[in-house]
């Protein structure tokens, strides 16, 4: 819809992709055969947005043309360039056409316009998008390019700083509507003219972004993570740096998705993410390609354990809208991976109240160390704060009216009598236990309203852990 | 006429602020305190660097590497929780036990933030080195009251 609107063609199921590539800002690499107008997409887009752009032909150029030429002045330190209409300086939008065939002496600094945006460490402010095609490597080394070319692969490290990594559509995959469209309209002429929709749109989306980056939506993040511990289960390799881009990829899209045009077409969130994982993954940028069948078979088992079929009774959600004692009983699931558990227990952790998760820790942190539940990163979490509960060591502050009548904190002497209404008087567990947790919130300036309430919630809480407990005993037993 | 005066203080509205120290610690199978095991060290002879300094020790006493020292001297084999003792040692110097500086340096460079990982990879950092530190583990059965 945007890029029709633009004069775009045939890039139509991509079209998400690009805006989000456009969102995040990162370095994009488009694979397609050569006369399929991917190095010129950019270009379109720039006039769209108003953008000034340039198009670095990589296997030609050389580092004169890209800075200039550079002088030292009298009496200083630094060089300055003298720019010509080549130069790279000034610009927004840069595509590198045929980046694989770049000579070797033009490769550091391609690479650090392309990745660090900065020319000899002079940061090139201005600029924006940086894209870079190169051609299919189905064709390599076939003898079809005229000049004989010898096609050379891209590094990998270098591959993995591109965020989405997309393939240019072929006239096959025009549809028909496209096609006779494209004649009638002439294929290279595209509306050159700036497009206030894609500049609001993209404008709206951007901060928006930016926050979702600090704090991601569970199900993006354990669906990324999911798909990585997968796929290098499998022998298929995904770095860490590929994960953190799938994330950021998979929350563009998702911004992408939901606040497009309600005239357009929404996807779900099972096709968006197939889609982003399609266009995110290295392995097209070399010979062993993976096979699409597999990558769907991965999507979905890792679409079944996070959404659990149905998309929206997923385990992720579940568990956080579930009571403290049900989220105890997910976690020892054994059906679930080790690390989703984790993922979700950080995410609740993180956005939960101080009271809810103090009596999820307490309760839970010995039977969730012992049983080898969370991994490493969640456990240090879970026993940071269960020190805290166990060596209670604070200030108990409050606004006293009255100087003559002293009265007391009358949250704490509140919470006091209700202790001792408990049966047993306090030498029992459940008053030591309630006695520590009471002044534990109270020395974190929590305001304990009900605390009955509270206790049996806690003592709800250890009785779970208690089931559980027995459980593993009469099975290990049996 | 119009005076500066306050007949009450700035903050009577608000109430006066009080305040009560609250300190507490629960730990079910807590030992007293001469019996705990702390972890601490403190050098008297100049070294170039910790790891070095353990393996001349662990040298000395006869033994090949850190593992056959770990298995010598029963260093806990399971994970702990890591906490800081409030009651700090004055002064210890080496010399005096070197396997007891021995064990406690292997248990200091093994312990992160909050948990002791046995099978963790050894950093003998400063920021390790330098704690005074006790392990504790949770008696399961103790703490549910579970038989």
């Amino acid at each position: 819809m945007f890029l029709k609107n633009i004069g775009v063609l045939g890039f139509d199921p991509l079209e998400k992709v690009i805006l989000a590539a456009l969102l995040t800002e990162e370095p994009m690499l488009i694979i397609g055969k050569p006369g399929t107008d991917k190095a010129n997409l950019l270009a379109y887009i720039s006039q769209a947005l108003g953008l000034s752009y340039k198009k670095v032909n990589a296997a030609l150029t050389c580092k004169l043309a890209l800075t200039g030429m550079p002088v030292i002045k009298d009496n200083e330190d630094k060089i300055t360039f003298i720019r010509s209409q080549s130069s790279v300086w000034k610009d927004e939008a840069l595509v590198f056409d045929l980046i694989n065939e770049t000579k070797p002496k033009c490769f550091g600094l391609i690479s650090s316009i392309l990745f660090e945006k900065q020319i000899y460490g002079y940061s090139l402010d201005k600029l924006q998008y940086r894209w870079a095609t190169m051609e299919d490597t189905n064709l390599f080394n076939r003898d079809m390019t005229a000049f004989k070319r010898q096609n050379i692969y891209l590094e990998e490290e270098l591959v993995e700083n591109f965020g989405f990594i997309i393939d240019a559509p072929t006239w096959e995959s025009f549809s028909v509507e496209e096609k006779n469209e494209g004649f009638l309209t002439g294929f290279t002429q595209p509306v050159k003219e700036i497009n206030a929709e894609w500049i609001t749109f993209i404008n709206k989306l951007k901060p928006l972004y930016e926050e979702q980056l600090l704090f991601p939506k569970i199900q993006l993040a354990g669906y990324a993570s999911q798909v990585t511990s997968m796929m290098n289960k499998g022998g298929v390799y995904i770095s860490v740096q590929r994960s953190m881009h799938l994330l950021r990829n998979f929350i563009a899209l998702d911004l992408v998705n939901e606040h497009w045009p309600a005239k357009g077409h929404k996807e779900n969130i099972g096709d968006l993410l197939l889609l982003g994982l399609t266009c995110s993954l290295s392995q097209k940028a070399f010979q062993e390609k993976l096979p699409t069948r597999l990558l769907k078979a991965i999507h979905q088992n890792a679409m079944q354990i996070i959404f659990n079929e149905n998309q929206e009774n997923d385990w992720i959600g579940y568990f956080m809208k579930a009571g403290l004692t049900k989220k105890i009983e997910m976690l020892f699931d054994e059906k679930v991976d080790k690390d989703l558990k984790s993922l979700t227990f950080i995410h609740f952790f993180n956005h939960s109240s101080i009271t809810e998760r103090a009596m999820l820790v307490f309760s839970a942190h010995p039977i969730l160390e012992r049983f080898d539940v969370l991994n490493d990163e969640a456990f240090n979490m879970l026993t940071h704060c269960f020190k805290e509960i166990l060596h209670v060591d604070g200030e108990l502050k409050w606004l006293e009216f009255d100087v003559h009548k002293e009265k007391g904190n009358l949250v704490w002497s509140n919470g006091q009598a209700y202790l001792l209404s408990l049966p047993g008087g306090q030498t029992t567990k459940r008053y030591k236990r309630g006695y520590q947790f009471f002044i534990y919130l109270l020395t974190h300036d929590k305001l304990i309203i009900d605390p009955g309430y509270v206790e049996m919630e806690l003592n709800d809480c250890f009785e779970k852990c208690q089931m559980i407990l027995k459980f593993k005993k009469q099975v290990k037993l049996s | 006429m119009i005076t500066n005066y306050m007949p009450y203080p700035f903050y009577y509205r608000d109430g006066y602020p009080k305040s009560l120290h609250l300190a507490n610690v629960y730990f079910p199978n807590e030992v007293s305190l001469p019996n705990r095991v702390k972890y601490y060290f403190k050098a008297s002879v100049a070294f170039s660097s910790y790891e070095e300094y353990l393996l001349s020790l662990i040298v000395k006493q006869g033994w090949k590497d850190f593992e056959e020292a770990k298995v010598r001297l029963n260093l806990p084999y399971k994970r702990h929780i890591v906490v800081d003792c409030k009651e700090k040692v004055g002064f210890v110097f080496s010399g005096i036990d070197d396997k007891l500086v021995i064990r406690n340096m292997l248990v200091l460079a093994a312990c992160g933030e909050n948990i002791y990982h046995p099978d963790h990879p050894l950093i003998f950092s400063d920021k390790r080195m330098n704690r005074q530190i006790e392990l504790k583990r949770i008696q399961l059965n103790e703490f549910y009251d579970v038989d």
